[in-house]
């Protein structure tokens, strides 16, 4: 697949967001695009999807089938998850048998057998995302898209990224990802191209992921030891969200209850989990403790969503 | 084809599910019974009457089908489906279907409440009722597709273009109007035609509308091409 010479703007009369843009994507091939926020890399995975017509230039040999994970899935639809993915697999083609059969094993592997029957408005974000993910890899597709593909996903999903990527790979797919926050480090042999004020090249790509994985271990190596959580690679985020909370209870906002999960490494039931004492908690080897600061009046639901899931809850603290 | 029509049963079906079918199909009702309650009227004057008045509630109607479905939901069903002319065209045809429950209740209900005054047999004045409405909701669907949010993205414009039309085509859609016939659809000239055999009178609103139709879809393909 080639994109020649690609101009890309979304107004008659606008700013290029793409200017002359020349990509070549050979089967087999993860290709991972980063730049900053407003660079372009939403825009450059629209014209490769061609759902934004280049203003100028060129797409060929675009594979017939497309998936796409989008950043955002539209959970505003009267359709619960499974009538949402059968009613999706039906437009993409494929009989009644294969799509339940797909459906089921991809709801196996990301965790989302449980929810086949809540409606798409009542799940969580990250739930929402397995949904947008499964939609995505039903119909097999040539080019597989993924804006930003670990945003919302819980460990064990966020694990499955990878395996899923060389899969696509291994079938002569071709897998276009994004990343901004330097987590495809895991995805293997990769072709980094960088997005930087319209233009596309791979030494940007080098660049470009070079300074954030820079930031990411700076921040590693400067961030303050947290007296109730314990986390590896996951923790960047989850501290992050548990400090803004944080901030918010002591400038006295709504209660939160805190609820301590212990997350299993690997699938498959927790076991031998050390207990919560005094706001330590002891991680034993091989196992991360995410301390989860929710909403009280949510806490009940969260906790039996989280068990749901297959995480060990331990504790609840805080306001009931 | 089958995926067109897979994606035209799926918004068909969240059309219906979101619960917004309910409000055109109670204001069809509303005008139904309304425009018979005068007395019996002949059959060609009552259903052309109630083809142009039910032009506005189908244009609505089609806009209401096709913002039902989320931006970015569009987007994914235009690449699940496999091209934009079918993502387009199943929106149409989605649109189209949700147009028959009350196309069947403008022509049974006068019947059943005794509105119509036939003389001669009943089936050509039925065909006639079904025709009439047929043309009038092909070119209500054209303009609420013109007005959805894919191609208009203020509200407001959206709404005047859908009140406007209604307007245009009951204020212009009679004989004596001032103003070029051509310019809309003749739905109420059909009120003149006495007898449903009259073929040249049939066949003439036939081609008016059939050429606003496919100006109005034309317009919308051309809109579409290149948004999503």
């Amino acid at each position: 697949m080639r994109l020649i010479d690609i101009y890309a703007r979304y107004h008659r009369g606008g700013l290029w967001v793409l200017r002359g843009v020349d990509v070549e994507l050979r089967p087999g091939e993860t290709v991972v695009i980063t730049g900053r926020n407003g660079a372009g890399k939403s825009t450059l995975l629209r014209v490769a999807a061609g759902l934004l017509r280049a203003g100028r230039g060129q797409v060929r040999d675009r594979p017939a089938v497309v998936g796409w994970l989008p950043e955002r899935f539209p959970a505003g639809q009267p359709f619960d998850v499974r009538d949402y993915l059968q009613a999706m697999a039906r437009v993409q083609g494929l009989t009644e048998a294969v799509a339940e059969a797909r459906i089921m094993a991809f709801a196996a592997r990301l965790h989302l057998a449980p929810f086949l029957r809540t409606p798409l408005r009542s799940l969580s974000q990250g739930t929402q995302r397995k949904v947008a993910l499964t939609q995505a890899l039903l119909p097999r597709p040539g080019l597989l898209i993924m804006d930003e593909p670990w945003e919302g996903l819980d460990a064990p999903s966020q694990a499955e990224i990878p395996a899923l990527v060389a899969e696509q790979v291994a079938s002569g797919g071709i897998c276009l990802i994004t990343d901004h926050r330097g987590r495809s480090g895991d995805l293997g042999s990769v072709r980094r191209l960088g997005v930087e004020e319209g233009q596309v090249n791979e030494r940007l790509g080098e660049r470009v992921s070079g300074v954030v994985g820079e930031e990411r271990a700076a921040r590693e190596a400067n961030e303050e030891p947290n007296a109730t959580t314990s986390f590896e690679r996951l923790g960047e985020r989850v501290s992050g969200v548990v400090g803004e909370e944080r901030a918010a209870r002591e400038a006295n906002e709504e209660p939160n209850a805190t609820i301590s999960t212990d997350m299993p490494a690997s699938s498959g039931p927790a076991v031998g989990v050390a207990p919560v004492k005094g706001g330590v908690t002891t991680t034993p080897p091989g196992r991360h403790v995410i301390e989860v600061v929710v909403q009280a009046s949510d806490s009940p639901s969260v906790v039996a969503s989280l068990r749901a899931a297959g995480y060990d809850v331990r504790a609840v603290r805080g306001e009931s | 084809m089958t995926r067109t029509l897979a994606l035209a049963r799926m918004r068909l079906l969240a059309y219906v599910r979101s619960q917004r079918a309910w409000m055109p199909l109670l204001a069809t009702l509303a005008l139904i019974l309304g425009a018979h309650a005068g007395g019996r009227a002949v059959p060609n004057q009552a259903y052309a009457f109630s083809a142009t008045l039910l032009f506005a509630v189908f244009g609505w109607q089609t806009k209401l089908l096709l913002d039902t479905e989320p931006d970015e939901q569009r987007m994914l069903a235009r690449l699940a489906v496999g091209s934009g002319r079918r993502e387009l065209l199943a929106g149409l045809l989605a649109a189209g279907a949700a147009t028959v429950p009350a196309i069947l209740a403008a022509i049974l209900i006068p019947l059943a409440i005794g509105a119509l005054q036939v003389r001669g047999p009943l089936a050509p004045w039925l065909a006639f009722g079904l025709w009439i409405h047929l043309l009038s909701a092909g070119c209500a669907v054209g303009v609420g597709a013109l007005a959805s949010r894919v191609v208009v993205r203020p509200a407001g414009w959206a709404a005047m273009i859908l009140v406007a039309a209604p307007v245009a085509v009951l204020v212009f859609g009679s004989r004596e109007a001032a103003v070029p016939r051509w310019l809309v659809p003749q739905l109420f000239a059909a009120a003149h035609i006495e007898r449903p055999g009259e073929l040249a009178a049939i066949g003439l609103v036939t081609a008016h509308a059939a050429a606003w139709i496919v100006v109005l879809l034309a317009g919308y393909a051309a809109l579409r091409r290149g948004r999503t």
